[in-house]
C-alpha cells in the first residue's frame, strides 16, 4: 500500500539503500514468523476436525502425522443440528441488534449533530456517560427487568439490552460532524425537513460509518458470552458461544467433534470477515475510531 | 359458489392453523414470540457427558421407540456449577425443562429455594411409583422435611478400577482373577509399587488438574477414612473441619506423587485415557467412567475403594429426577411417565457403572450377574455424601473452593498446612453468609 | 420497524428557513429523532444502573420474589472483608497488567512492520485479524486442546526441544499467563487494524523528505511514525485497558476461575446466579463499576495533561 521502499531511491546514498534493504528483509522475516504463529493454532484446530476421533485422542503428534482426511465430525454435527440452531439464533440476534443499533444510534446522532434544540449539550453528556457504563455491570438488573417483562428465554432478551450503544451514537456523531454543511444547505433551501435530510442526504454519505458500526456490532453481538449465557437457558435458542460453552453434544473424548463444532460455529463470522475485510479498515479509518 | 367459498375459507383456515402449529414448535417462533417449544415433547435436561451419557442415550432411544420419535428432547449440559446455574435460571426465567437430573446433594437446596414441584403421594400413585420401590436409605436422603421432590436413580461412588493384566503380573490377583482385598495404606502403596515393578508407567492415576470436584471427592474419602468429621456442621453455618487430619490427608496424597507412584498432571479426561491406554495399573474415579473404559478394550475390573485408614468410607452421590416448578400449575404428568420409564430401564444404566437404586432392577437377576458393577455394591453402605449447606453439593462452591486447594497441595504448589488454612478461610466466609434460600 | 419509528418526523416540512440547519427550534423533531435510542437507553442503561444501585443495599435473592430486606451497607462491608472478592479484583487487575502493555506494543510493532513491508498486506491482515472474529468458546476449545498437559500441541512442541511443560491451566503460577497469552493471540488483530488504519494516513512525503535528509529506516520510524501514532496509541491503550478489565469469557471457559484466575466479573456471575445472592452481586458490580470509572478518570487526566486535543 504505502510502499515505503519505493521512496525516491535514486537520490539516496548507497549505504542507506543497502541498510534499507537489510532492514526491510528483516521486517519481512519477523512479520512472517508472527503470521505463521498466528495462523498455526487455527490450522491445527481445522486439521484436528478432519481426523477420526480416535486419532485426535492420541494427542498432537498423532494428529499432525495422521493421514486421515474425513468430514465425519462435520456430518455428525449436521445430522444432530445443534450448531445449526445456535447459528440461527446468533444470526437473528446479531442481525436484529445491528439493524436496531444502526437506526437508533444514527437517528440520535443526527439530532445531536445536525439539529438545534434546547438541552442538546445536556443530552449529549448523558449519552457520553453511557460510554463508561459497561453492560457487564448491568447483568443482574437486566435479568430481573427482562424477567419482569416476561422476555427471558426469547431472542429479545439477548437483543434489547445490547441495542442502546452510546459508542455507536458517538461514532456516528463524530462522522456527521465531519460532513460538509454545504450539501444540506441546498436541500434545506428547497424545503426539505429533518427526516428527508437524514434519510436522503446524511445517511447515503455515511456508508463508512455505517459499515464500521455494523461490522463491529455484529462481531461483538455474535461473540458475546456473558449476557446471553444468563438470558437464554433453552438449548434451542442459545447463541453459538453459549451453546458451545454449555451444551455437550458428544460423549467422551471426541476432540475431532469438539473442534469441528467450534469451527462450524465460527464459520459465518469468518466468511463475513473475508467478504468485508477491506470495509473493516476503511470504516476504522474514516470514523475517527483510530483517534 | 357459496360452497366453493366456504371450502376455500376452510382450506385457508386449515392451512393457517397448520402453519401456525408448525411455526409454534420452531425455535424461531419461540425465540421471537415466546411460544412454547414443541409442547408435545418431554424436555429433559441432564449433565451426563461422560460414559454414562452414552448409556443414557440408549434409554432415550428405548423411550423414543416406545412413545414415538418426537416424544423426547434430551439435552446434555456441561457438568457441575454451569448446569445447576442454568437449571436455576431456566426455572426462575419461567421456561424450565419438564424433567431434569439433580444430584441428591443439591436436591434439598433446590427444593428449599422453591424451584421444584413437590411429588405428592397422589401424584406418585397416579404414575404407579412408590417410595418403597427404592433403596430405603437413598430414598430417605432424598426427602426434604419428609416430602419427596425427586426420584433417585442410582448411587455413583468413587471406585477403584484395576488393570487385570498388570495386576496379574504384579501378583495382586487371586485365583479367580479378582483383586485380592487391600487393607491399610502400607499394603496399598506396596501394591502400587509392585505394579510399577511389573512394568506399569504409573501405579495409580486420578484427576488432579482442572477438576476441583474430583479433588474434593478424593480428599473427602481419605480425610473421612482418617477419622475426620464432616467439614461443615449445623447446615453449613459452622466450619467443623479437623485441620490436622485434613493436612494429614493432603500430605498422604502428595506423597503418592513424590514417591513416583502417581502423576500430578492428569485431568479428568487424561486420567481416564492414561488408564485406558494401559499406562496405569489403577484408576480412582467415579464409577460412571466405566463405559469409556469398556470401550477402550483395556482389560480391567472394578473394586470398591479400599479401606486405607481407620474408618471405611467412600465419597458418593446420587442422581435424582426432579420436576421443575412451573407457573402454569400443571402437574408433571407426562414427565413422570418418562421418569418411571427411565427407572425401569436402569439396567442399562448399571452398565454405566453406577448402582441402580430402583429395587425391581437392583434385585433383578440380570443385574446381580453384572459382575464388575455388582462387586462395588458394598460401597453403598459406607457411602458419604456432602455435608448439608446452601453452598454444598455436586459442583458447588464448597466443592470448588476445597477442591482447588486440594489440587494445589497434590501438585506440591501449596503446603498441606497452607492449603488447609485456605480451605478454612474460604469456608468460614461462606458459613458466615446468610443463606439466600 | 424502521418505518413505524420514524414516521412522525415526516410532518409537513417547515417552510422558509433562514438558518442553514432545518428550522427545529421549539419543534418536536429532534426529540422524535432521539426517542427510539432514548427509550432503550433509559430502559436498558440508565434505569438498570439505578436499579442495580438500589439492589446493592438489599439482601435480594434470585429465588425469592421482591427486593428482600434492606441491609444498608452490609453487602459492601461483607465484600470488602471477603478474601474471595479481593482476589477476584486482583485477578482482573493482574490480567489487565499482563495483557494491556503487550497488546498495545506488539500490535503497534507488527502494524509498523507490515506497513513497512508493503507487500502481502492483505495476507498479514487476514492472519492477525482472523482470531478476533472467532467466538470466545471456539478460542477456548482450541487452546484448551493445545494446552492439554502431556499430549497437547504445546507440550509436544516443547517436549521436542527438551522442555518439560507445566500444566498451563492447572498451575496458579501459569494459568493467568496462559490465559493472557491466549488473549494476546485472540484480540491482537483489533489493535493491529486500528494501528494499520492510522499508519495509512501518514503522508508518504514525510518519509521521502526524511530519506532525502539521510534518515535510515530506523530513524524514519522513530522520528516520524511513532510520534504521529501517539494519539492512536492513547486510544488503543484506553480501549485495551477497558476491554481487559471486562475479562470474563476466556477465563470462565478455560478454568472456570480455578487456579487463581477468577476475575471480578465471574465473581459477580457466581454470586448472583450460582449462589442466588443478587443483592451482594449488585454491590460487587457497583464496586467493579467504581474501578472502571477510576481507570477511565485516571486515563482522562493522564492524557489531558499530555495532549488536550486527544479526548475533546
Amino acid at each position: 500500500m504505502t510502499a515505503l521502499s519505493a521512496a525516491a531511491p535514486g537520490r539516496r546514498q548507497a549505504s542507506t539503500v543497502s541498510a534499507t534493504r537489510v532492514f526491510d528483509t528483516l521486517c519481512l522475516v519477523v512479520v512472517v514468523i508472527f503470521a505463521v504463529l498466528w495462523v498455526l493454532p487455527t490450522a491445527f484446530a481445522v486439521r484436528t476436525s478432519l481426523v477420526e476421533n480416535t486419532t485426535a485422542a492420541q494427542g498432537a503428534t498423532a494428529i499432525a502425522g495422521s493421514g486421515d482426511l474425513t468430514l465425519h465430525s462435520y456430518l455428525a454435527l449436521f445430522a444432530q443440528g445443534d450448531v445449526l440452531n445456535w447459528s440461527l439464533s446468533s444470526a437473528i440476534t446479531s442481525v436484529v441488534t445491528v439493524v436496531l443499533t444502526l437506526v437508533t444510534a444514527s437517528m440520535a446522532a443526527f439530532a445531536l449533530s445536525r439539529l438545534r434544540f434546547r438541552g442538546k449539550r445536556a443530552v449529549f453528556l448523558v449519552v457520553l456517560a453511557g460510554i463508561v457504563i459497561p453492560g457487564q455491570v448491568l447483568i443482574v438488573p437486566w435479568f430481573r427487568e427482562l424477567g419482569a417483562f416476561g422476555l427471558l428465554n426469547t431472542y429479545w432478551a439477548v437483543i434489547l439490552p445490547q441495542v442502546p450503544s452510546a459508542i455507536a451514537v458517538f461514532v456516528f456523531k463524530q462522522f456527521f460532524d465531519g460532513l460538509p454543511r454545504e450539501i444540506e444547505e441546498a436541500a434545506v433551501v428547497e424545503g426539505a425537513g429533518p427526516w428527508t435530510l437524514y434519510r436522503r442526504i446524511v445517511l447515503p454519505l455515511s456508508r463508512p460509518a455505517i459499515s464500521a458500526v455494523a461490522i463491529f456490532t455484529f462481531v461483538w453481538t455474535w461473540n458475546n458470552l456473558l449476557w446471553p449465557l444468563i438470558a437464554v437457558s433453552n438449548p434451542a435458542l442459545m447463541t453459538v458461544p453459549v451453546g458451545l460453552a454449555t451444551v455437550q453434544g458428544s460423549f467422551g473424548e471426541r476432540y475431532a467433534d469438539v473442534m469441528a463444532s467450534s469451527i462450524l460455529g465460527a464459520l459465518p463470522l469468518v466468511l463475513l470477515f473475508l467478504f468485508f475485510q477491506r470495509r473493516i479498515v476503511e470504516g476504522v479509518t474514516s470514523t475517527g475510531l483510530k483517534g | 359458489m357459496t360452497l366453493n367459498r366456504r371450502q376455500a375459507l376452510k382450506a385457508m383456515a386449515l392451512g393457517g392453523t397448520a402453519l401456525a402449529t408448525a411455526a409454534c414448535g420452531s425455535p424461531l417462533a419461540s425465540g421471537l414470540v415466546a411460544t412454547p417449544l414443541e409442547p408435545e415433547k418431554v424436555a429433559f435436561w441432564n449433565l451426563w457427558s461422560g460414559g454414562d451419557g452414552a448409556r443414557a442415550q440408549q434409554i432415550f432411544e428405548r423411550y423414543r421407540t416406545a412413545r414415538g420419535a418426537g416424544s423426547l428432547e434430551a439435552t446434555t449440559l456441561a457438568w457441575g456449577s454451569p448446569y445447576y446455574t442454568k437449571l436455576s435460571l431456566s426455572i426462575v426465567g419461567g421456561r424450565p425443562p419438564d424433567v431434569a437430573v439433580c444430584h441428591l446433594s443439591r436436591l434439598s437446596n433446590f427444593a428449599r429455594a422453591g424451584l421444584l414441584t413437590e411429588l405428592t403421594p397422589a401424584m406418585l400413585r397416579g404414575a404407579g411409583i412408590d417410595g418403597a420401590q427404592f433403596d430405603t436409605s437413598v430414598w430417605r436422603s432424598g426427602l426434604v422435611d419428609g416430602r419427596a421432590y425427586g426420584l433417585p436413580v442410582d448411587i455413583g461412588a468413587l471406585v477403584l478400577y484395576y488393570n487385570t493384566e498388570i495386576c496379574g503380573r504384579a501378583g495382586l490377583l487371586d485365583a479367580s482373577g479378582r483383586l485380592k482385598p487391600i487393607t491399610g495404606e502400607a499394603t496399598f502403596r506396596a501394591a502400587l509399587a509392585a505394579t510399577r515393578e511389573a512394568g506399569a508407567r504409573w501405579g495409580l492415576v486420578s484427576p488432579v488438574i482442572a477438576d476441583p470436584s474430583s479433588n474434593w471427592r478424593i480428599f473427602d474419602t481419605v480425610y473421612t477414612q482418617m477419622g475426620g468429621q464432616d467439614v461443615l456442621g449445623d447446615n453449613g453455618t459452622r466450619v467443623t473441619m479437623d485441620d490436622r487430619t485434613a493436612a494429614e490427608s493432603l500430605r498422604w496424597l502428595r506423597e503418592l506423587t513424590t514417591a513416583g507412584l502417581s502423576p500430578d498432571t492428569a485431568t479428568d479426561v487424561t486420567s481416564v485415557s492414561l488408564f485406558a491406554a494401559g499406562q496405569s495399573a489403577f484408576l480412582v474415579h467415579g464409577a460412571w467412567q466405566t463405559p469409556t473404559i469398556v470401550d477402550s478394550k483395556v482389560p480391567f475390573s472394578l473394586a470398591p475403594v479400599p479401606q486405607l485408614f481407620e474408618r471405611p468410607a467412600v465419597f458418593a452421590d446420587s442422581h435424582a429426577l426432579v420436576f421443575p416448578r412451573t407457573d402454569s400449575g400443571d402437574g408433571p404428568g407426562r414427565a413422570l411417565g418418562f421418569a418411571k420409564f427411565f427407572l425401569e430401564n436402569t439396567d442399562v444404566w448399571a452398565q454405566g457403572g453406577s448402582l441402580p437404586v430402583y429395587r425391581p432392577v437392583l434385585e433383578g437377576s440380570w443385574f446381580r450377574d453384572y459382575e464388575p458393577v455388582a462387586s462395588t455394591a458394598p460401597t453403598k453402605d459406607i457411602a458419604i455424601y456432602d455435608p448439608p449447606a446452601w453452598y454444598s453439593g455436586a459442583g458447588s462452591t464448597m466443592q470448588t473452593s476445597v477442591g482447588a486447594q486440594v489440587a494445589l497441595a497434590r501438585q506440591g504448589l501449596a503446603s498441606p498446612e497452607d492449603a488447609v488454612r485456605a480451605i478454612r478461610d474460604a469456608l468460614t466466609g461462606y458459613a458466615a453468609t446468610p443463606s439466600p434460600l | 420497524m424502521t418505518a413505524a419509528t420514524v414516521a412522525p418526523p415526516r410532518t409537513p416540512p417547515s417552510t422558509s428557513d433562514t438558518t442553514t440547519t432545518p428550522r427545529t427550534r421549539g419543534d418536536a423533531a429532534p426529540w422524535l429523532f432521539l426517542a427510539p435510542f432514548g427509550v432503550l437507553y433509559l430502559l436498558f442503561v440508565l434505569g438498570p444502573t439505578a436499579y442495580g444501585f438500589v439492589l446493592s443495599f438489599f439482601d435480594t435473592s434470585l429465588v425469592r420474589p421482591g427486593l428482600g430486606d434492606a441491609v444498608g451497607f452490609g453487602n459492601f462491608t461483607a465484600l470488602l472483608a471477603s478474601a474471595d472478592f479481593w482476589s477476584s479484583l486482583g485477578n482482573t487487575v493482574r490480567f489487565t497488567l499482563f495483557t494491556t502493555p503487550v497488546l498495545v506494543v506488539l500490535s503497534l510493532v507488527l502494524a509498523v512492520l507490515v506497513n513497512r513491508v508493503g507487500r502481502g498486506n492483505r495476507v498479514f491482515r487476514f492472519a492477525f485479524f482472523l482470531p478476533y472474529v472467532l467466538p470466545s468458546a471456539t478460542v477456548a476449545l482450541i487452546w484448551m486442546f493445545i494446552l492439554t498437559p502431556d499430549s497437547g500441541g504445546l507440550a509436544t512442541v516443547l517436549g521436542a526441544v527438551g522442555v518439560d511443560a507445566p500444566s498451563w491451566l492447572g498451575d496458579p503460577d501459569w494459568a493467568m499467563q496462559a490465559i493472557a497469552g491466549v488473549t494476546l493471540w485472540w484480540t491482537l488483530g483489533f489493535n493491529f487494524v486500528l494501528y494499520l488504519a492510522a499508519l495509512q494516513d501518514i503522508p508518504r512525503e514525510l518519509y521521502e523528505a526524511a530519506a532525502i535528509d539521510g534518515a535510515g529506516p530506523w530513524q524514519q520510524t522513530a522520528r516520524i511514525t511513532f510520534p504521529l501514532l501517539h494519539r492512536t496509541t492513547a486510544l488503543v491503550t484506553a480501549l485495551q485497558l477497558i476491554a481487559s478489565l471486562k475479562v470474563f469469557d476466556q477465563i470462565y471457559l478455560m478454568t472456570m476461575g480455578a487456579a487463581d484466575t477468577r476475575p471480578v466479573l465471574e465473581y459477580v456471575y457466581d454470586t448472583g446466579f450460582t449462589d442466588y445472592r443478587v443483592g451482594a452481586a449488585s454491590a460487587a458490580s457497583m464496586l467493579y463499576f467504581l474501578l472502571i470509572l477510576l481507570v477511565s478518570g485516571l486515563w482522562l487526566l493522564a492524557t489531558r495533561r499530555r495532549d488536550r486535543e486527544v479526548i475533546r
